[in-house]
């Protein structure tokens, strides 16, 4: 072992207790930081997934024609702003249903073919254009049965995304402050009590930056393993509970599966916490260690 | 290692540590600065160290000025310096040898000459069946062993010794005095010891300088250094 690591070790092994008071208030701030993080890729999954289905549903009164509904698509389709428009008839209204429903018997026994109504289906090339489509389908209040806007949702979510990132961004701005300001102290403290034998090392011909090194790797060890216990904390409560949340939200899958997302979020969380911590050793020991 | 003081004083404020002092100690010397308890023999100790930089003067270790030195030359400068003290200043959480292995990491020797070098500092300060104990369970005197190991490990060019005699009983005292003597007349070693100690400096008719507040009483290549 090198004497960095071994010096490192030393002033972990001396103090045991601040030394996991620290890892302990780290731990919370990136269980904190990886749980907003989960949260806020779940909801931009959401988002993505609402606007990605056909914002705008119309659904045909009894008796409609197939003329009168592909008059209406026509007009629909000069209209700027859609994407695309498809028409359902009742019978795939019907398999839907079904395939929707297959765990239900006692759903599909009370629903038939003929109960379920035409529709189309009407994507827009962006949210923004879906109240223009909506106005004018809405004009044609005798072949309309009802209309399936899903402006309010996006706009809910929307907002519920800025909120949970700007109060992520708050949250995790008052909690990184306190870790720094608490590896800050830890390590000041630790240099004051080994003053006299830093004073020695400085006698002896250590450079300033030998003698901080240890501290440095001290807050980055620090960081690693409060980031570290963070992340693997909210994973295991995520990957425990992903099925439930996915299963709840049906064709919607917010979380993913694969691995590689989790390990980015990993990535992202041992990053910050060893800068973090490196960071807050690094001001402590330039404050103790003038020289 | 050559050092040259050159009309240096020291002050704090109004109060002068060290008034003007001149004198030159030439390579491989064994040299005492005695005098009462703040007459600036420590202070002068500190000033070849680069501790303190001198208020007035100059001084030269080596081959360099220290006046003008940067932090970098004075690190390097410290490399070269083996320091003993009257508190042995060893590192109280690790053994001797790990305190033996940072001197020698911080003046760069190769990993792989550790061993090699503390055995042999090790044996000259008769420390080595001591090399695994922390310093809570040393004497005194094998303290100071240990803290001269530590510096003849690095091989130093000058040995700065701070009242090293202050806290062991007389036949250790003796018995580090003798190591020092044979340090010096065998590897050349420029050494300078701050005692009060008068029975040390009358047996071993060596150069002494006398202090008295800050100025030189005397200089004498061998001298004889009255009882306090």
């Amino acid at each position: 072992m090198s004497t960095l690591w071994r010096n490192t070790w030393h002033h972990l092994r001396r103090s045991p207790f601040q030394s996991l008071a620290v890892i302990i208030i780290l731990f919370v701030n990136f269980l904190a930081a990886s749980a907003f993080a989960y949260l806020s890729f779940s909801f931009s999954s959401l988002l993505k997934y609402i606007e990605s289905v056909p914002e705008i549903t119309v659904f045909f009164k009894e008796g409609i024609t197939a003329q009168t509904v592909q008059s209406l698509r026509a007009n629909l389709e000069t209209l700027p702003g859609v994407r695309e428009i498809r028409y359902i008839s009742p019978e795939e209204a019907f398999q839907r249903y079904q395939e929707e429903n297959k765990d239900n018997p006692l759903l599909l026994e009370l629903v038939t073919a003929e109960s379920l109504p035409a529709s189309l289906e009407i994507a827009a090339i962006n949210p923004q254009e879906l109240e223009k489509i909506a106005q004018t389908i809405s004009s044609q209040k005798e072949e309309i049965d009802q209309l399936i806007y899903q402006k309010d949702a996006i706009d809910a979510l929307t907002r519920w995304t800025k909120i949970i990132r700007l109060g992520g961004i708050a949250t995790l701005s008052i909690l990184s402050f306190i870790s720094f300001i608490a590896v800050f102290i830890i390590i000041g403290l630790k240099i004051v009590n080994r003053k006299e034998e830093i004073g020695t090392l400085r006698l002896l011909g250590a450079s300033s930056w030998y003698v901080k090194q240890p501290y440095l790797l001290e807050g980055a060890f620090y960081g690693f393993f409060g980031s570290l216990g963070g992340w693997a904390t909210t994973s295991a409560l995520l990957i425990h509970y992903r099925d439930f949340i996915n299963k709840q939200l049906s064709s919607i899958s917010p979380l993913p599966p694969n691995p590689s997302f989790y390990l980015e979020i990993l990535a992202g969380c041992l990053l910050a916490g060893v800068f973090l911590g490196v960071l807050a050793s690094f001001v402590s020991a330039r404050r103790q260690l003038k020289y | 290692m050559k050092i040259v003081f050159d009309k240096v004083t020291k002050s704090w404020g109004e109060i002068a540590a060290l008034k003007d002092l001149s004198f030159k100690i030439k390579p491989g010397e064994f040299l005492f600065i005695v005098g009462p308890s703040g007459s600036g023999k420590t202070t002068i100790l500190r000033l070849i160290l680069s501790e303190l930089k001198p208020s007035e003067g100059e001084i030269e270790v080596g081959d360099h000025s220290l006046t003008k030195a940067k932090k970098k030359q004075i690190d390097l400068n410290r490399r070269q310096i083996g320091v003993i003290f009257q508190d042995y200043r060893l590192i109280k959480d690790k053994t001797v040898r790990e305190n033996i292995e940072i001197a020698l990491d911080i003046t760069g020797h190769p990993k792989k000459s550790w061993p090699e070098l503390i055995e042999k500092a090790a044996t000259r300060t008769e420390i080595s069946n001591r090399l695994n104990f922390f310093p809570s369970q040393l004497s005194g005197g094998e303290k100071q062993r240990a803290s001269l190991a530590r510096s003849l490990a690095i091989a130093p060019r000058l040995i700065l010794a701070d009242e090293p005699t202050g806290n062991l009983d007389p036949k250790s005292a003796w018995q580090l005095m003798a190591l020092l003597r044979k340090i010096n007349t065998q590897d050349k070693t420029t050494i300078i010891m701050t005692t009060h100690n008068s029975d040390i400096v009358n047996n071993m008719h060596l150069r002494v300088i006398r202090l008295s507040e800050g100025k030189i009483l005397s200089d004498k290549g061998r001298g004889s250094y009255p009882k306090e």
